[in-house]
Formats: structure tokens, sequence, C-alpha cells
């Protein structure tokens, strides 16, 4: 395993650096303007010991103003545990809401810092078994940055998630780099690489999880792109048997004309 | 509650079709020529370096009434177009379109004459 995260880290750095588009599976600070309104969605399949999920959110931003963007993410969850039928359907409610705290530009480079608030609503069923939703309220307060220029992209998110009832609150950090292997032009066709981490901490029982996330994004226009990711646990200290094998996504993104 | 299979066939198809609709609409070849009634304007655009990022502001300059020959140059960090000659807008305009694309404006220069594109690739 390790041989192969330094493989993909040494590819990585060799290549040629040129400007790229949104992480994965990190958050961007980069919003789209108030005419820039678009729509992500992707499939995510998580295999684990025990069960197989399969995800579906769609995701729908909008800028109220250049600074401030809120949104709604509206999930689709299957799950199907191991010998048993596949229950599914609409799973948590998230509404979020980003706001440009920091910004400075310049020549084909930017570095921007939001705050995001998102808040989860359990709006997915609990009754049927497995449950779809978490039967739980969430509140996430965290930061987003990044800086990106004609070289590179660096982001990161991190923020503190709050949850009701008897549930653990829980620490969620990200971080991506992206590195774009075809020399780019306005419209262009793109493929980028990233490399990213996904971390949580669970405070009560103690448990952290953190995935590495190598993912590859193809830009073949203008409005549209199209984007896969595995994540694979290096850190997954639960004893429970429910571990995360691996979780492959694959989604697309477009900008509504 | 339905099976995994009724919906799970219903959510990519439906996105696909979705995609590919998208998909149709994106050839579109930029080409730069002489007109005698135009103006030519040239924004120098900070903080413009995801390509992907910047057909927010595309579409907002499409929005100038007489709008076309538009070019987007990401490295140099530029946007270049053509408006009829008595509908250029004004600085102060063209600054508004810009930071409501979440950028900002450094430079704008107005020219009878259209730009020459140097591309760095």
């Amino acid at each position: 395993m390790n041989r192969h995260i330094l493989l993909l880290i040494g590819i990585l750095s060799a290549t040629t650096l040129f400007a790229q588009g949104p992480p994965i599976t990190t958050e961007t600070p980069i919003m789209l303007g108030l005419e820039g309104n678009g729509i992500r969605t992707f499939g995510k399949f998580i295999s684990k010991e025990n069960v197989n999920i399969y995800v579906q959110p769609i995701v729908i931003p909008y800028n109220i103003t250049p600074k401030f963007q809120v949104g709604a993410v509206f999930p689709f969850k299957f799950i199907t545990p191991e010998n048993s039928k596949t229950t599914g359907g609409f799973a948590d409610l998230t509404v979020f809401a980003k706001y440009q705290l920091y910004k400075i530009d310049g020549k084909a480079k930017t570095f921007r810092i939001l705050g995001l608030v998102r808040q989860t609503f359990p709006t997915g069923s609990t009754s049927s078994n497995p449950a779809i939703g978490s039967g739980l309220s969430q509140t996430y307060v965290g930061v987003v940055l990044g800086k990106l220029t004609t070289k590179a992209g660096l982001y990161g998110d991190l923020g503190y998630n709050i949850t009701n009832k008897n549930a653990s609150d829980n620490f969620v950090y990200n971080f991506s780099v992206g590195v774009p292997l075809l020399p780019h032009k306005y419209p262009q066709k793109q493929l980028n690489t990233y490399l990213e981490f996904n971390g949580n901490y669970v405070f009560d029982p103690k448990i952290h999880t953190l995935f590495i996330s190598p993912g590859l994004q193809f830009i073949p226009g203008r409005r549209i792109l199209f984007e896969t990711s595995l994540q694979i646990p290096i850190v997954q200290d639960n004893n429970t048997t429910n571990r995360t094998n691996y979780m492959v996504l694959l989604g697309t993104r477009f900008l509504l004309n | 509650m339905k099976t995994f299979n009724s919906r799970m066939g219903l959510i990519p198809l439906t996105l696909l079709l979705i995609v590919f609709s998208f998909l149709k609409t994106e050839a579109n070849a930029i080409q730069i020529e002489k007109k005698d009634n135009s103006a030519y304007i040239k924004i120098w655009v900070d903080g413009m370096a995801c390509p992907f990022c910047a057909y927010g502001l595309e579409k907002k300059i499409k929005k100038i009434e007489g709008a076309g020959d538009l070019f987007i140059e990401i490295n140099e960090g530029f946007i270049s177009f053509s408006v009829p000659i008595n509908k250029v807008p004004t600085t102060e305009t063209l600054q508004k379109i810009v930071k409501e694309a979440g950028f900002f404006a450094r430079k704008i220069e107005f020219s009878k004459e259209a730009f020459k594109h140097e591309i760095n690739e």
C-alpha cells in the first residue's frame, strides 16, 4: 500500500503543472459567481465488511451574491446488507451556506477563504431495516480555503459537526492537491489529477478514519466535467465490524446556460 | 421504499440524458476578425485561475448588447470581446460585471482595432 502511495505522489510531482477544476472530495473555495449556477451529482459506491452502500446525491448551489452561496443536497441511498435484500430511498436532506471571508486575487491566481455552515435534517427513513436516514439533526460549521494558480491547486476544509440526541460530534478535515495533465486554453479539454485526503474524527467513542483519494477529472468543454475518485482507508481505528474496504465515486458537474 | 433495481436504473439514465444534452451545445469556435462598426474591449481579470469557473464571466459578458468575438485566456488573465461601436459599456459597468462573476477587473482597454492574442500553451 505505502509503495503505491509513494508512486502516485511521485507521478503527480513529476507532472507538468497547469490550472485545473474544482477538487473532487474536498470543498472548493471558488464559487461560480451570480451567473455561474450549476448542478453536481455523483454515484458513490461504498464497500464495507458486511454491507454495500450506494449513495447518489444531487447538489444544487445558488449564488445570492458573488460572496454568498446557498444550496441543498438531495441524497438517495441504497443499502445492501450481506445476504439480504436492498432497501433504498431518499436519505437525509442537507442545506448549506458558504460565505467568502477573504479573497486575494492576482493574475491567473487566487487565494480564498470561505465560511461554511451545513444543516442536515433527518428526512431519511429510520423505520426500514437497515435505516436509510441517520435519524439525527446535524449542524456543521467549518472553513474552506484554497490557493489556485496556473501551476497547481491546493485546497482544504475542516469543520466541526454537531449532532443531536446521544450521537457523538465529529471533526472533519479534507485536503486536496490538483494537477492538470493537459495545457489549458478556454474552452478546452482538460484532464486533471487529484490526490486528496479525507479525515473524520469521532469523539465518543474515539474513532479516527482517514482515506487517501486519488482522482481523475475530465473537462470536455466549458460547461461540463466528469470525475472519478477511489477512496482507500489508510487509518481506520474502529474495532467494530463496520469498517470500510473502499469507496468509488463517479460523477459529473454541469453549469446551467 | 422501493427495491434497489427499480430506482437504481432510473437515476443514472436521467443523469446521462441531462449530460448528453449539455454536450451537444459545446462546440463553439472563436474567430476574431475586424468589423467596421465594432469596438474591442480587453479586460485584465485577476483571480481567474480556474477555466471551469470562467464560464460565469463568459455568460455575463455575452449579456452585453451586441457582444461577440469572445476570447478568454486563463494563463494571461484576460478576456476580450467586441461590441457595436455605439454600445460600448462604461468602465464602471464592466468592473461590476467582472465583480459579480467573482473576479476583479485590474485593467480595461478599449480599442477600435481587434486585439491580437498570443496564447502561451
